[in-house]
């Protein structure tokens, strides 16, 4: 109809009667459209007719009518038709089988029974859900326009309470009168509920899409018909239940899992129970229920027992630790993530197993036995001892040789421990940093309790760079290099680590038996690892043997220039030692010092007339340096001819025999004696040493690896016994034969080795001389700075400066402050207790 | 003045375009019904629509679709006892956020959907929805557009098309056609089309309207205008409707009592 057409209108005057005359068709239509909501006979009704209606009605101000009728409508209607067959479910049986759980009522009857009454309330909410959402549409102008002025629940609110006030919360009636309690529908509804969970919780199969429908209801309804946002009923009175209940199942359950006492069991079980409670929470519950459940889980089934499950015996944490068992401990860290932040039993539990396993390691080798060589690890010192080819000798030598390999295995085993827990940490640990701190703290711990670390570590590298020469890739090299510095990170010590490598590396450089490059290299990583001061030996080292080989280069060719060859031609390679860069046994310092006889040895008149044109040379350009001759860390390459035996017309001995023999200095200066001694004459041990004027247990190594080992026996012993006595007598061994040119006589003394306890109690009374004066320097230096301090303040500072070099002990750090007031370094304050100053 | 960034303006085209695009293709299916899911009826008029527009905009045409009415089972949404026209301009409104004019005498056949009305409407509307201010002189820029085409009022349209908002809950046509009214208002409240809007405002069948936002329109105009009382036309209408006759005493009152000091102050 046109717009005009308005003007045709009857003139309307707002009368009461009028407007209450159009109330009743429009009110009837609406009554009889809710009745075909609730009975379900759609068929002729339309929305816009029934919105209209309900329009019109709250157009002529008749809201408030309209909203009272329809809710009273309702309550009629529900209590008539919905009610009823909710009351005929709740039969006292099953009243008492869902909140007692008798024992005559099997699981599988009482699951029926519940979840027959729980269709039976899921049927009535969706029936009148639907209706409440339909009607409330249908009034959706009534809601607009009137309720919310007049500050009432809307209109779906107040109906669909209905449910909560007269299902949910309504008594139990006349099958409940003998319990003690009383109860309503929604105890009755929670209980069978909780009880479908349990019974899913044992490996029943419950109807889920059933709890759902009953857990979304309880979502969708509230406290009161306000319809506050946190007040609905799944909230407020059936999720604390639902809790209660969860945590006395899971307590029984950790109960239960503890007396079955296997922890892999109740691991994997904990956290399958996480996952179905997770999962429950998504399928059949709210998600928002899923933190507080997990909660309940990480409570009652880890948290509570967790110190008694990982202490079981044969499953606990230790046996997954030693039985690499990576799922379990997976797990276990999963788990332990959840429930403990700072992972305490865990850590604690590492810790004191590397300890153990650390400790085991020592205790395993003092009771291993290494007579016989273990494959690879000391096959290089083995050759040597083995070829002896003499028993006793065998024996001898591999004494020190076993230790050796003990060494070397500590290392190897504490570098398997190391993998270990390496492997454990990025597989199952997820690389967490408390617990690496944690294990590199025992290791460290342990590490340092075993007094030879040190010294083990060092010989380990030396064994590894010489090996490195014999066959082994570049590669393999740098990862062991690279644990053995993850090795020295652990150290405390490091000044006794410094100076066994200085040892050990002083050996390697002299004899030539590692690659220079390789030793480079890994000084260059302690270097960054450890500092500059760490090195500078080192570096010195290095520096003395390149500035030595140029020298050697350099008078070679002076030599030539001269013309000088009227000697018999001897080619001198010469390496110049700084003292302070080289260990002092090397330089001749060492103990043949401390008895006071400065031990210089006789020269063969060739080699003295050597020395001294180098000499000459050198001092050309340093005049002012004093050149020592360190007579027991060289070698020579001795060329020697044997004449053929006279009578003999076939085999070797029918010829001349040329051989390049490689021996010691000594071995060089003992041969030269032969030279000029007469066929058939021999030579006393004393005689010898009286010629020579070498140490005597260094003239018995030398004399022992010239005429026992067979390899490169050129001199015969009398009596040919296995041991060189004081009473032997030497002669030129004429028939001495060998297959190959170069011979080398198998040298005892560039073995590094690990030291006899004797040697041990030396090295470590100089390292302590050292430390004495490095804590003295400390001390002067920190005092100088700060002018005065109390005495646990000077403690402390000198600890953390040395911290980098070796952890001193207190009594030495007492000792030197006790020694520097009397050196009148320091002072103690007047009046003020243990506190000194510096005297300038 | 030349400006050196000259992105936002870049943003602000490009926005433009967007939403020409998409209004171009609301158009489009508003003129031939593709995918049309649902149809409105009125009096002798047929849309074929879509739900996903107009039951997103109106929780009236939202409840329709259920199997359990008519509506639902059939496709078809009869509206009754509203006014076509006031029908077909809703309905141009959910395609194209704005409805056009109607010249009188009003056919249904003569309204055309014109092109998508322009941008700066369109964002005014907006403005409105999102509760943003619009500044004086934009009202008044828009105001004299309405007298710039010289058209007959649209007053008792724009009255009709917002009941329908109201009857509906479609807030932005309520907004549009309250605005709309307004402009015109200034420069037609002499016009038979006003008292013809006043019967339709003060009619028992408006809705209630919590504000009462056009109701104040037409008290505020016949305040500003009280000349208007001396037509008969009008005297006839305040006769009629008790609530008109009460908002204007009020809104007299109201405003002498504001005014008082100079109508009373000395005396």
């Amino acid at each position: 109809m046109a717009s005009r057409a308005n003007k045709m209108r009857p003139i309307r005057r707002p009368i009461m009667n009028k407007e209450a005359s159009e109330f009743e068709p429009c009110w009837d239509l609406l009554r009889d459209a809710l009745t075909d909501i609730h009975t379900k006979n759609a068929g002729r009704l339309s929305f816009e007719q029934l919105y209209r209606a309900s329009y019109k009605i709250v157009l002529r101000k008749k809201g408030g009518l309209l909203y009272d009728k329809v809710r009273t409508f309702e309550e009629e209607w529900f209590r008539d038709h919905i009610m009823p067959p909710i009351s005929e479910l709740i039969t006292s049986t099953f009243v008492s089988v869902a909140l007692f759980h008798p024992p005559a009522a099997s699981t599988h009857e009482r699951r029926q029974m519940s979840e027959k009454f729980l269709r039976g309330i899921r049927d009535s909410w969706e029936e009148h859900n639907m209706s409440m959402n339909m009607i409330a549409d249908i009034l959706m102008y009534l809601d607009r326009a009137y309720t919310a002025e007049s500050k009432k629940p809307s209109i779906f609110a107040t109906t669909i309470g209905l449910f909560r006030d007269h299902i949910l919360r309504n008594s139990l009636g006349a099958v409940a009168q003998d319990l003690d309690q009383s109860y309503i529908v929604f105890d009755l509804l929670t209980a069978v509920t909780l009880d479908l969970i349990n019974m899913e919780r044992d490996g029943d199969i419950i109807d889920r899409s059933l709890l759902l429908k009953i857990t979304s209801m309880l979502e969708d309804l509230y406290e009161t018909d306000e319809e506050i946002d946190n007040q609905k009923l799944y909230t407020t009175v059936f999720e604390p239940k639902y809790i209660d209940s969860s945590r006395a199942f899971y307590r029984m359950e950790c109960e239960r899992l503890l007396r079955e006492a296997n922890a892999s069991t109740w691991l994997r079980h904990a956290q399958r129970r996480l996952n179905e409670e997770q999962d429950r929470c998504d399928t059949t519950l709210s998600i928002s229920t899923a933190d507080k459940i997990a909660k309940v889980v990480e409570n009652e089934l880890i948290l509570a027992k967790l110190d008694e499950f990982l202490a079981l015996d044969g499953t606990g944490l230790k046996s997954m630790i030693d039985n690499n068992r990576s799922d379990d401990l997976s797990i276990l860290y999963s788990l332990i993530s959840r429930v403990d932040k700072t992972k305490h039993v865990l850590k604690n539990t590492l810790q004191s197993r590397v300890m153990e396993l650390g400790l085991e390691i020592a205790r395993a080798q003092k009771r291993a036995d290494f007579s016989v060589p273990v494959a690879g690890t000391v096959a290089a010192d083995g050759d040597e001892a083995m070829e002896g080819g003499d028993k006793s000798k065998v024996q001898t030598l591999s004494a020190a040789a076993q230790q050796t390999a003990a060494a070397i295995k500590w290392v190897d085993d504490v570098l398997l421990l190391k993998d270990k827990f390496d492997n454990m940490w990025s597989a199952c640990f997820n690389q967490d940093l408390v617990l690496q701190s944690a294990v590199t703290k025992s290791f460290s711990e342990f590490i340092n309790m075993f007094a030879r670390s040190s010294e083990y570590v060092s010989l380990f590298i030396d064994d590894n760079l010489k090996r490195g020469i014999k066959g082994k890739t570049e590669d393999e090299v740098d990862v062991v290099l690279d644990k053995a510095i993850v090795l020295l990170r652990y150290l405390t010590d490091r000044d006794m680590f410094e100076r066994y490598y200085q040892k050990h590396l002083a050996r390697r450089l002299l004899h030539g038996k590692s690659e220079i490059h390789i030793e480079k290299e890994m000084v260059y990583r302690m270097k960054s690892e450890m500092g500059n001061h760490f090195t500078v030996k080192f570096e010195g080292m290095f520096k003395d043997m390149e500035l030595s080989r140029d020298l050697t280069d350099n008078y070679r060719d002076h030599i030539h220039n001269l013309g000088d060859t009227d000697t018999t031609k001897i080619d001198l390679n010469i390496i110049v030692l700084t003292t302070n860069n080289w260990p002092p046994e090397v330089m001749g310092r060492g103990s043949s010092q401390e008895e006071g006889e400065k031990m210089e040895c006789t020269y063969p008149p060739a080699i003295k007339r050597l020395q001294e044109s180098f000499f000459k040379y050198y001092l050309k350009d340093r005049s002012g340096r004093l050149l020592t001759w360190v007579s027991s860390a060289g070698t020579a390459d001795i060329k020697c001819v044997f004449p053929k035996i006279p009578g003999k017309e076939t085999g070797p001995l029918s010829k001349e025999r040329r051989y390049e023999l490689n021996v010691s200095t000594y071995g060089m200066i003992v041969l030269m004696l032969f030279n000029d001694l007469p066929v058939g004459e021999s030579l006393g041990l004393e005689e010898i040493q009286a010629k020579t004027n070498i140490p005597a247990p260094d003239l018995i190594r030398t004399l022992a690896s010239l005429s026992i080992a067979p390899k490169a026996r050129v001199l015969l012993k009398d009596p040919p016994t296995k041991n060189v006595k004081a009473t032997d007598k030497f002669s030129y061994n004429a028939q001495f034969v060998s297959k190959a040119i170069k011979i080398k006589a198998p040298t005892i003394s560039n073995l590094s080795k690990v030291e006899g306890d004797e040697e041990r109690k030396e090295t470590e009374k100089k390292n302590d001389q050292t430390r004495a004066h490095v804590v003295d320097a400390a001390i002067v230096r920190i005092m100088k700075q700060r002018k005065q301090l109390t005495h646990t303040q000077l403690i402390t500072e000198v600890i953390t400066q040395l911290a980098n070099r070796f952890k001193p002990e207190i009594p030495l750090i007492k000792k030197r402050i006790e020694d520097l007031l009397g050196r009148e370094y320091l002072e103690r304050v007047e009046g003020e207790a243990s506190s000194y100053r510096y005297l300038a | 003045m030349s400006n050196p960034d000259d992105e936002p303006e870049l943003c602000v085209k490009a926005e433009e375009e967007t939403r020409k695009e998409l209004m171009g293709s609301l158009h489009k299916l508003f003129e031939n019904g593709l995918y049309s899911d649902l149809t409105i009826k009125c009096g002798p008029d047929e849309y074929k629509v879509h739900k996903a527009i107009v039951s997103t905009r109106s929780k009236f045409f939202k409840a329709c679709d259920n199997d359990f009415f008519v509506e639902g089972r059939t496709g078809v949404v009869e509206l009754r006892e509203v006014d076509p026209v006031a029908v077909k301009l809703m309905v141009h409104f959910f395609y194209h956020l704005d409805y056009p004019h109607q010249d009188p005498p009003v056919k249904v056949e003569d309204i055309s959907p014109g092109p998508p009305s322009t941008d700066a409407v369109i964002r005014e509307l907006e403005d409105e929805w999102n509760g943003v201010v619009i500044g004086l002189k934009k009202k008044k820029k828009r105001m004299e557009t309405y007298v710039a085409t010289g058209r007959a009022p649209n007053l008792s349209i724009h009255a009709k098309v917002y009941e329908l908002g109201e009857r509906y809950g479609i807030r932005g046509l309520k907004a549009l056609a309250l605005g709309k009214f307004k402009g015109e208002l200034r420069y037609h409240s002499t016009s038979g089309d006003f008292l013809e809007a006043i019967e339709v405002v003060y009619s028992p069948d408006w809705g209630n309207d919590n504000d009462d936002a056009m109701r104040k329109a037409i008290v505020q105009t016949i305040n500003a205008n009280r000349s208007l009382l001396n037509r008969p036309a009008m005297q006839d209408l305040v006769r009629k409707f008790n609530e008109l006759s009460f908002d204007l005493v009020m809104h007299f009152h109201r405003n002498d009592s504001q005014t008082g000091k100079a109508l009373w102050g000395r005396p």
